[in-house]
Order: structure tokens, then sequence, then C-alpha cells
């Protein structure tokens, strides 16, 4: 480890910090501990930490010592130590920007990328396209698309989501990759892609617990009952069981479900300007259901952004797909359904009912991100459908009390638009004593005011009637933190 | 200087100008009412991950885009927030146009930040991967002093989570086999033991003193 136990730092009570005096210049002449054999994994992991603590802080490394350093670094790539090579990669991220000639490590990288450790592939493929330039791109291209095909998730994954960085560079020698990410997301092609041994495997278990299936087989392995059968398992990531023989079931297996996200994520960005590419990109993986909550929410956003660019119906098979996910398991998935039907242009407020009233449900979840989440959306329909929000009143008069000051902060003003005048006088009164716990720092010009509810001339408006209402308004609106107004706006 | 990594790329859908840290909002943008306007899909969700002790200082931190391009404008943020919400027990903040959801552990603060358009959920569990992760690989102690001492795997559980802004993994199972790593529970390998068991030894049995 680390360790510099300093006795003055713990007798001052802060507490040790290894860092503390740490000067670069003496740490990038420790540097120089890398050409010695043989090498020391430890010790030079420690070196490196310490190199990347003093960037991370925000030490300025010069182009001379940094492109130093990072040769020095180079022959660490001797040592197998896992964690050793893991640190050596971190430091080729780090310094990319700031170290001279650091495409001398591409060979090493590929090098790792298409070896045996399968825990150095992924990070290796991601310390490699963070050097790449444009003008090296057609070197590397041939191990990128086979480490897009991979069938460890970790190095499709890496190889995907760096392909999406790369865009930036070449958007048109990546695109030539979107075929492999293609297959990498297509779930025909990953039953090709994994391995024989466990479709095999697959196969004897359903002979085993279901000979009377086995009829419709023809021994083609290739066959499309095989691959049904195949995309059932892998996506429920349990075989198929017979109570008489007792729970059996694969080994848990993951599914690749967070590669798919960012299959899907690279396919939307390089196809997202081919409406029919994008709707057929939606109907395939919709179809096969989706496992991760973020491949979901990927999906979700996708339809959506195309139902507004369609202008499509609300019977348009994207929309129904939007609505079951609000029933989905995971709150993610659900919360976003919500939040994507809310900000669907030109929604009824039949359309909205299912959503704010999930919304509704997540005002009293215990978690206060949910809260937050909720009353932030609650809000947003508030705007333009007051009505539809009504329902929701009595719970979001809970959350004005919550501890949490920006979901108190947004349920007033949500209330502010959705309120009846009884529940707008309670308001008021709970809002005065909100108002002192608010900075004046903070400016507020006048926003979209609510429109008034209220019957004129009665209640805590006095005599003023409408126009007491707006002065009213402004006068609590003013007092409500920039923080509630941008809240609004956002 | 440190810059965001490597790729300069503008967090889509939030346009070229960056929200300032507690100053007005931005203008409102564009045809449709404000609020809802859909957002752009991107796989980048994340804006910046950092942990800071008690006094707000930063242990680590990365931004993956250029809402704030140099060191000092990062500090200034990281110090606003941790203003913020030091003293409160919430999990959620808003603050200068970004969403932020932190927790607490013993004397660390862990940040995730986000646009305030993202899924609160979605930067809820890239937090939960990051403290969990932590947790196993500094032995249930997340504390500013263990993970100074394991500074590489705090680096690289965050390498494997966030990639660039684009959420990586979320499953600390997943991540802690990745980064197989843990804290030397023998405590030193340079030191003897008892420069570090020897204080925590006196002051548990400070502890349990009578006229304690």
């Amino acid at each position: 480890m680390l360790k510099k136990f300093d006795k003055k730092d713990e007798e001052s009570g802060g507490g040790s910090n290894p860092f503390q005096h740490l000067e670069k210049s003496a740490v990038l002449q420790e540097a120089r501990v890398f050409n010695e054999t043989p090498i020391n994994p430890r010790k030079c992991a420690h070196i490196l930490t310490k190199i990347l603590y003093l960037i991370n802080q925000g030490e300025h490394l010069g182009t001379t010592e940094a492109t130093e350093a990072f040769f020095a670094m180079t022959k660490l790539f001797q040592s197998n130590d896992p964690t050793l090579r893991r640190m050596c990669y971190l430091t080729i991220k780090e310094m990319s920007c700031i170290a001279e000639d650091v495409i001398i490590v591409t060979s090493s990288l590929t090098k790792d990328m298409t070896g045996k450790e399968d825990s150095y592939r992924g990070p290796a493929v991601r310390a490699l396209c963070q050097i790449t330039d444009s003008t090296m791109l057609q070197a590397i291209e041939r191990y990128m698309k086979q480490a897009i095909v991979d069938k460890v998730p970790s190095v499709s994954s890496s190889a995907l989501v760096s392909s999406l960085h790369l865009l930036k560079c070449s958007f048109d020698v990546v695109k030539r990759w979107v075929n492999e990410a293609q297959e990498a997301a297509s779930s025909d092609n990953i039953m090709v892609q994994v391995s024989r041994a466990v479709i095999l495997k697959v196969l004897r278990l359903v002979a085993l617990s279901w000979p009377d299936s086995m009829d419709s087989y023809h021994g083609d392995p290739g066959g499309p009952w095989l691959e049904q059968a195949f995309i059932v398992s892998s996506w429920t990531s349990c075989g198929p069981s017979n109570p008489s023989q007792g729970q059996r079931s694969f080994p848990r297996r993951r599914p690749l479900s967070v590669t798919l996200y960012h299959a899907l994520g690279l396919l939307y960005h390089v196809r997202k300007n081919d409406r029919l590419a994008v709707s057929k990109m939606i109907s395939k993986f919709t179809r096969h259901g989706l496992k991760s909550p973020f491949a979901y929410c990927m999906m979700i956003r996708v339809a959506s952004r195309q139902l507004e660019e369609e202008d499509g119906s609300r019977d348009s098979p994207l929309f129904d797909f939007i609505e079951s996910c609000l029933r989905n398991k995971h709150e993610m998935v659900v919360y976003e359904a919500a939040s994507a039907i809310v900000n669907l242009p030109g929604c009824s407020a039949k359309e909205l009912a299912p959503a704010v009233s999930v919304l509704q449900l997540f005002c009293s979840s215990p978690k206060a991100a949910l809260r937050y989440a909720a009353v932030r959306t609650l809000n947003k329909v508030a705007m333009k459908h007051p009505s539809a929000v009504t329902a929701c009143n009595l719970d979001l008069e809970n959350l004005v009390t919550d501890s949490n000051r920006s979901i108190a902060t947004l349920a007033i003003t949500t209330l502010l638009k959705t309120g009846s005048e009884g529940s707008i006088d309670r308001l008021m009164k709970q809002i005065s004593s909100f108002m002192s716990e608010i900075s004046d720092e903070f400016k507020v010009h006048s926003p979209r005011l609510p429109r008034p509810r209220s019957e004129p001339g009665r209640g805590f408006w006095g005599a003023g009637g409408a126009e007491g209402w707006q002065r009213c308004t402004r006068h609590c609106v003013r007092l409500l933190s920039s923080e509630a107004r941008s809240l609004q706006a956002s | 200087m440190q810059r965001p990594e490597a790729w300069p790329r503008p967090h889509p859908g939030e346009g070229a100008a960056a929200a300032p840290a507690g100053g007005p909002a931005p203008p409102a943008r564009g045809r449709e009412p404000a609020g809802l306007r859909l957002q752009e899909p991107s796989l980048y969700t994340i804006k910046a991950v950092f942990i800071l002790d008690n006094d707000g200082h930063r242990l680590l931190a990365k931004y993956y885009d250029d809402t704030f391009p140099s060191m000092k404008e990062q500090m200034a943020f990281e110090k606003n927030v941790f203003n913020k919400t030091s003293r409160t027990d919430s999990e959620i903040a808003f603050f200068g146009g970004m969403t932020i959801v932190y927790k607490s552990s013993i004397d660390l603060f862990l940040y995730v930040v986000g646009s305030s358009y993202e899924n609160e959920l979605m930067l809820m569990s890239v937090l939960t991967c990051l403290f969990e992760s932590l947790n196993h690989v500094l032995r249930k102690n997340v504390e500013k002093r263990w993970l100074l001492e394991n500074m590489d795997g705090a680096f690289l559980v965050l390498d494997e989570i966030v990639d660039g802004g684009v959420i990586l993994e979320s499953d600390p199972q997943q991540v802690i086999q990745k980064v197989n790593f843990r804290a030397d529970d023998s405590g030193l390998t340079e030191h003897g033991v008892a420069q570090v068991c020897l204080p925590r030894l006196i002051l548990l049995l400070w502890s349990f003193l009578p006229w304690h």
C-alpha cells in the first residue's frame, strides 16, 4: 500500500494522507524506477497512482516531462501483474492529451486486446481508442471490428462505447463498423457468435426435460427452432426446467444486456438521420425484450423521438411500446416511460392519465431521487395541463414539507398552478415559514405565471380578484429562489 | 491542467452555453415551450463524478464534457455543490442547471452529476454502483483514509463504471469482478502493522476505560 503513516497527521486529527506532501518533480523522478529490472509491480503501481493523483488534483505536467514519464511507463508492459497493467492503461488514457507520440503503445494495446487475458481486453480497447486519431483509424479498424462482435461482453461493450467516441473523430470510417455493431446487437447473429457448446447444451437439456418437444427438431443446429429456444433461454438467463426433476436451470449467466444498451446507442447515433432504419431498429429489438433497464430507457427515448418526428398518432405501436413500459418491473424504466409520455407534444389528458398516476405513486416513494423526479415531471405537466395534475394535489401538498428543498420548491410551484383556492391558502401559510430559509442572493425575474383558478374577490386575495391573485403570486414567486424558476424552465 | 477526458464533446441537447453555477438560469431555448422539448437520445448521460472529503476538498474527480473546462471552474463547482449538500441529508439536488445525486459515507461525499433532463434513477444507479464497488474494494471502510491508501483501486473502479460520460456498467458485482482489487488487509508492505493498527487499538481501548 501507499503507506506513509505520518504521526504528525494523526496527532493533528486530520488523518493521514499518503499524498499530502507529494511533489511533482519528486514523483516523476521516482518514475525512473520503471526502467529497472526486475519490475516491482506494487512499487510501480504506487508511483503510477501518485502521478494520476497529481494530474487529478490539477497539477500541470509539461509536455517533455509527461512524454518522459509516458515512455518510462511503456517498460511496465513487460510485467504481467494485472493491477499494474490496468494502471498502465489508465495512465495512457490520462496522458494521451498531455504527452507526445503516445501511439507508440498501439502495438502493445492491440496485442492485449487480442490476447488471452479477458480482464485486459476491454480496458485495452478503451485505452487504444483514446490514443487513436483519425490517421490511425484504418490501422486499428480490423481489431475494432473483431472486438465489437466478441463474445466477452466487456470487450464488446468497450468496443461499442469506444466506437461511439470515435464517431467524433471520423464518422465515415466508424460507420463502416456499424454493420458489425448491428451483428452484435442482433439476437440472430448473437446465436451464431456464442459458442456452439452452449447451443448444444440447450438442446440436451430440452431433450431431457421435454422429450415430446424434440419432434419438430430436425437436427439442424442453425434451424429457426433452435434460434427461438436460444433467444428465450438467453434473455431469461436460465434454462428450461421440469418440475418433476426439480429446478433445473443453467448456471446463472448474465445476458448481454448492458452490451445491448451500448449497441443500441451506437446504432442510433449512426442512423438517426435515417428514419426508416430507426423504425426497423425499434421494431426488431422491442420484439425480443430488452432485459437491461438502460436498454429500455434508450429505446423509450428513441421511440418517443421517432414519434415526435413522425408527428405520429397515439395509435402507433411506438406509443404502445412506451405505454407498456409503464408496467415494467424497473422503476427507472417506468419513470422514463412516464417522462416520455409527458414530454410528447400534443398529448391529451386521457393519454397523460396513466403517466400521471404513476408519477403520483412515486411522490410517496421513500427514495428522494424518485420523489424529486416525479415532482419535477408533474411540474412540467402542470404547465400545459394543470387539470391533469389536480388529482395529485394532496400528494404534492405532502411534499411541500419535504426535507429536500428542491422537492419542496417544485411541489410549491406545481401547486401554484394546480391548486384550488383552499389549498392555496394553506400553501401560502406554509410558504411564509419556508421563505426565511431561502437566500436573498437568488435573483428571479418574472416567470410565466399560472392562470388564476379561483374565484376573484374571496379568501386570501381579499377584494383584489384576479389582479390580486397575480400580485400575490408574483410576490410568492419572487420570493422563491432562482432554483425554483430554473427548475420550471428546465 | 487537467482536461476533461480526451473527447471534447458537447453534451447532446444542452446547446453550446453551459449553465453557470448559481447564476441566472440559461435563456429559454427554441420554439418549443421550455421543459417540453424532447431530449436527443444519447448514451452520454454522465457529466461528472467526484469524491470530496469532509472539508470539500477533491479526492478524485472525472469530468466528461466541457461544462467546466478549466480546473478552476471545476473546483469552484465542487465547492458550491459541497456547500449546498454537505449539511443536508438528502440524496438529490439541483444546482447550476444540473441534477446532482450524492451520498455521504463516514467522511466522504460521493457525487454524480448529470444534466437536468437526465433520468435521475440512472444517475442514482451509477452512484450506487460506485459506492457498492468501493465498499467491496475498501472492505466496507468507505472513508477518506482507506480511499487514499487504495486510490489505485478507486481509479480502476470508476474507470469500469463510466467511460467518457457513457455508463459502462451498473452492476457492482461485475465491476468488482473486473477490477479484481481489494484493500490489503494486513496493512502494509514496507511498514509494520503496528504503525497502523496500534493507534486504532489504543483508541479502542481508551473508549473502554471506565473513566472515559
